[in-house]
């Protein structure tokens, strides 16, 4: 088996658009969050979420031509990725990439697919359902098809290798980075460009804001006080290669990644387990295969979404696996907000930087310890603390879990 | 290539039924699954033929509380329920704890509904409740986390969502998964129901039928269908191979790079060269091929210009299923993969219906009517339109058995 590198990171965030300014905002706990302005809320109970402001502008990770175009996930997810490719020192004088065969694997639960349907509704002059239903006609088989952001990004950078999108809510952006580490683990191929793409969507935020799971004001993860969820959007990438791939470049690697679990909560379609089930078995599943014990690990990434049940489930979770005494853990959405199909990439790009940098960045917005989430949430001012591995856990409606383990980049 | 990765049940419903006997009939008699549209299901428009299930789900599912369900989660209720019967006795299914799943799915029916819902009704009178499991069927991977809640499964679980492809990139998935030894089996399948807005879709692509394998719509375009097909998926021990309905061997793919609407036939016959060198197999050593033709004319021309430029004048026993029951999308290649074991499992190869009028069938091998074909190596084709092409590659090991 082959062991896997993270050999590029890229991202653009509501807290930056690339990698280095994104880190910086997140480090000294600048919230992302602000009114929406994608579309109105003025009949809904939440108005603000964490907007990806002024993109594209001109970026060195994009053409003049296409920063030219209206803002959609294909351009979020192609600037990540070139930015990514190019800290890997894959990346062309043209902006493609330098591998013709590479793979990319991506995690996107509506892809460009349904804001583009919600543009194209909008600009409907009749709200009958007939004549909604037939203006999805056109886009069904088209270019703007869930899965076509796959392909044009395929195109864009001239990756001619295994491409998939995978579709699995919240939690889809890690089990698209661990799928293609356990591709590179098992030598069907040496790299993958891999993350998780997702923008705002006017109906998916109106259909939470229904269920009641917006946050009014703040994302405060683990405090007693939470309120919910607060949306976000964004995209980040990953590049990762083998071993051998990484020798033969003389690449210099960020981290490693060490293991992965994953599971099923098989509780419920929209409630986690009461008790953590699901995410304790991934947890223990990434330890599992990184042959790592759990006192080995000096950092948790949460998936942290502010919701009263996700948060208190999840420190079952983390007490289960680590004790009484879990490392210190650290929720990004509270700056970043949950960008649902990217937020669990995200979170593993943040693991990578804590491994990387020392430094855990804070979980904001915390203010009252809740007795259900006895954890160390590294409350409002980051940390410096030498971090050999660090661990990120993941959920999603319908219990998909995910956790991944990011280690030094000895190689 | 994958080691000792096998398919060991199936499950397929198809407007042809889902009664293995009754289907393995249907194709010997060659029945046809195709009818039309109701009169008002398409506004406006005349009815068209389309590969509809005439199957009551809730009634054969038994029980209450489905009306909230969408009718591609009732059909994958339905396919693995059918499943997990005829793998009551093996013993890995007895411990589900670390059993996956993974569907190939896309929510497009529960999207458009939910938008059309959402736009008319529950924006312009400002409610402020919806009902929450129609709201979480817009989610792709509903379905996938429905099974696993039923079966008590709570291995890695995968939504696969690539359009022609998802279902032979979920069997990718899975037969990966099994390798690292991330679960003992797998449930992988793929799902897709028709819609009003899918059948116009697909009515409405270019499908002049010049140069199409399958025939098309009257006016041009592709006929539609839906089904599901599920398969289980196991890495088996020396001592449990008798148990291998089917081994999976290699896998490939192509992306057509250049700009769209250029001929993809390099792409599939890449694809095929990239699945036989996972397999470790040559050209020739393939007994039978499962065509991803549909009736699109750019699709099915790609894809015979492939396989002639492969097999020259040698092209193996094949086979265009959708003549029979349409082109099912996310679902349409899982859907060939296990009528490909099957059929082939009797020692025999449907006959391709709906052939295009004047389709030199005999040039591409194509069957016309049920043949014999011995068991051996299938290479399963799915295309993405212009774009993806994916090969997959089964072996059937070779037993005594019947033939037609």
């Amino acid at each position: 088996m082959e062991d896997v590198y993270v050999t590029g990171l890229g991202i653009v965030s509501p807290l930056g658009h690339d990698t280095p300014a994104f880190w910086e905002a997140l480090v000294q706990g600048i919230s992302g969050v602000g009114p929406v302005t994608r579309f109105e809320t003025d009949w809904l109970a939440a108005h603000i979420a964490a907007e990806i402001r002024d993109f594209p502008k001109p970026s060195p990770f994009l053409t003049p031509e296409e920063a030219q175009n209206p803002f959609a996930g294909e351009w979020l997810i192609l600037s990540a990725g070139r930015e990514a490719l190019k800290q890997a020192g894959l990346l062309t004088e043209k902006k493609q990439s330098s591998k013709p065969d590479l793979e990319i694997i991506l995690g996107s639960n509506q892809g460009d697919f349904v804001p583009q349907l919600e543009k194209r509704v909008r600009a409907l002059e009749t709200t009958e359902a007939s004549a909604i239903r037939r203006a999805m006609v056109p886009m069904m088989l088209s270019e703007s098809a869930f899965h076509e952001l796959l392909l044009k990004l395929a195109r864009r950078l001239n990756a001619g290798g295994v491409e998939c999108i995978l579709s699995n809510a919240c939690s889809t952006g890690a089990y698209a980075i661990s799928l293609a580490a356990e591709r590179i683990r098992q030598g069907k191929t040496e790299a993958v460009l891999c993350g998780g793409v997702e923008i705002l969507s006017e109906v998916v935020y109106a259909g939470f804001s229904c269920l009641r799971a917006l946050a009014p004001a703040c994302c405060q993860p683990f405090d007693l006080h939470r309120q919910g969820i607060v949306f976000g959007e964004a995209a980040a990438a990953f590049m990762l290669e083998s071993k051998s791939s990484v020798l033969a470049r003389g690449a210099q690697p960020l981290a490693k990644i060490a293991g992965w679990g994953w599971s099923s909560d098989a509780h419920h379609l929209s409630a986690p387990h009461p008790e953590g089930r699901g995410m304790a078995l991934a947890l223990q599943r990434a330890l599992k295969l990184s042959g790592l014990k759990p006192g080995q690990i000096d950092c948790l990434v949460a998936h942290g979404t502010g919701t009263l049940s996700n948060d208190r489930v999840e420190a079952a979770a983390f007490l289960e696996v680590f004790g009484k005494n879990p490392p210190p853990v650290t929720a990004p959405k509270s700056m970043v907000g949950h960008s649902m199909g990217a937020a669990s990439a995200v979170e593993a790009l943040v693991g990578v930087k804590i491994v990387e940098r020392g430094i855990i960045p804070p979980t904001m917005n915390f203010q009252t310890p809740d007795p259900d989430c006895p954890l160390d949430c590294v409350p409002n001012t980051a940390r410096r603390r030498a971090v050999t591995y660090c661990q990120t856990n993941a959920s999603s409606f319908g219990g998909n879990n995910v956790s991944i383990i990011f280690g030094p980049p000895e190689l | 290539m994958f080691e000792s990765i096998a398919i060991t049940g199936i499950s397929l419903i198809s407007a042809l039924g889902d009664d293995p006997a009754a289907l393995l009939a249907a194709w010997h008699d060659g029945t046809s699954g195709l009818s039309p549209t109701g009169v008002d299901e398409l506004p406006g428009q005349a009815p068209v033929l389309c590969g509809r299930i005439n199957l009551d789900f809730t009634q054969r599912l038994g029980g209450t509380g489905w009306r909230h369900y969408t009718r591609s989660s009732l059909m994958a209720t339905l396919a693995c329920r059918n499943l997990m019967t005829s793998l009551a006795d093996a013993s890995v299914w007895k411990q589900r704890e670390e059993i996956g799943i993974c569907l190939g799915y896309n929510a497009d029916a529960s999207i458009h509904l939910f938008f059309s819902s959402f736009f008319s009704t529950l924006k312009t009178k400002s409610y402020r409740w919806i009902n929450p499991t129609s709201f979480l069927n817009i989610s792709n991977n509903a379905p996938a986390s429905l099974l696993s809640l039923q079966h008590q499964c709570r291995g890695p679980i995968f939504t696969v969502t690539t359009g022609f492809a998802s279902g032979l990139d979920a069997l990718n998935l899975s037969a990966t998964v099994l390798q690292g030894g991330h679960a003992p089996a797998m449930l992988v399948g793929a799902c897709q129901e028709i819609n009003p807005e899918l059948l116009e879709s697909f009515a409405n692509l270019p499908g002049e039928n010049n140069g199409g394998i399958l025939g098309s719509l009257p006016r041009g375009g592709v006929i539609a269908g839906e089904g599901c097909a599920m398969l289980s998926l196991e890495k088996l021990s020396p001592s449990d191979h008798g148990r291998a309905r089917a081994w999976v061997l290699g896998y490939g793919e192509a992306l057509n790079l250049p700009d769209q609407n250029t001929d993809a036939s390099a792409a599939v016959a890449l694809a095929v060269q990239n699945a036989l060198a996972d397999a470790q197999i040559r050209l020739e050593d393939i007994h039978a091929v499962f065509l991803s033709a549909n009736g699109n004319n750019l699709q099915d021309t790609a894809e015979a210009t492939a396989l002639r430029g492969l097999f020259g004048r040698r092209c193996p026993p094949a086979v265009a299923l959708k003549g029979a029951w349409g082109e099912c999308y996310h679902a349409g290649s899982a859907m060939s993969a296990a009528a490909a074991v099957l059929c082939l499992e009797k020692g025999f190869l449907p006959p391709t219906l709906n052939l295009a009028p004047g389709y030199d069938a005999e040039a591409l091998g194509l069957s016309t009517r049920p043949q014999t074909v011995p068991a051996g190596n299938i290479l399963l084709l799915s295309l993405d339109r212009d774009k993806k092409a994916v090969a997959l590659i089964l072996n059937l090991p070779r037993k005594d058995r019947a033939v037609c």
